[in-house]
């Protein structure tokens, strides 16, 4: 079975919260070479620790995890901000 | 696996390793049942130092090694997709390449000797950490 890419936020929010690759994967449980996959969305993680991976950041998976290209955050907000004003 | 260690440079180093061994075995095999010149002598040596230092450079010091020799309760999901890709493969190569070897002394009336089986011994070990080595991930 072919897989599909699945695009991640994980970098911006480690950078973020001023973690280092190596602190992020103490605190999930994995190799930190295996943290760097996953940026470069080289790895798709396993449904358990896309799990890990948003408990740690404090947001749902949707928002860290997505199979497609993520919009830079400060778009989505201007996006979702937009759509309220409309309504 | 470290990033300064090129994709070039550790295909290099598997090549020169499985020259290394191929040559070390096939100039036991071809001494053994001759004699053993000064130049047999020295290709035969030159073969275990091409051996044992591309066995380090390639495999030890890039952690290479690691994947295909560690418990399965000490690796991460992405470790363990790795070895388990790699062994698949190499459990397949591995026994075509022995029993082809096999048929092909029983077919020359030939006895495997130590060396051959150590070979064997060691391409079976080595070679899960080939293929990881090999396709880069």
């Amino acid at each position: 079975m072919k897989t599909r890419k699945i695009y991640n936020r994980i970098a911006l929010l480690r950078h973020e919260r001023g973690m280092t690759r190596k602190e992020l994967a103490e605190k999930t449980g994995v190799n930190f070479q295996t943290i760097g996959y996953l940026e470069r969305a080289e790895y798709n993680p396993s449904l358990d620790l896309a799990f890990r991976v948003s408990e740690v950041f404090g947001f749902p998976v949707d928002f860290i995890f997505s199979t497609q290209p993520q919009v830079p955050i400060s778009e989505e907000l201007h996006k979702r901000i937009q759509t309220k004003k409309e309504k | 696996m470290k990033t300064s260690y090129s994709k070039k440079r550790i295909r290099t180093g598997v090549v020169i390793n499985y020259f290394g061994l191929a040559g070390s075995v096939v100039i036991w095999e071809f001494c053994s049942n001759s004699y053993w010149s000064n130049t047999m002598i020295i290709a035969g040596i030159v073969s275990i130092i091409l051996l044992l230092s591309s066995l380090v450079l390639t495999y030890f010091t890039t952690r290479i090694w690691h994947f295909s020799h560690t418990p399965v309760n000490k690796m991460d999901e992405r470790e363990l997709q790795i070895s388990s890709h790699a062994l698949r493969y190499a459990y397949g190569i591995f026994t075509i390449i022995a029993l082809v070897t096999f048929y092909l002394y029983s077919l020359a009336e030939l006895q495997v000797s130590v060396i051959l089986a150590g070979g064997m011994l060691y391409f079976a070990h080595i070679l899960p950490a080939s293929i990881i080595a090999w396709t880069g991930k």
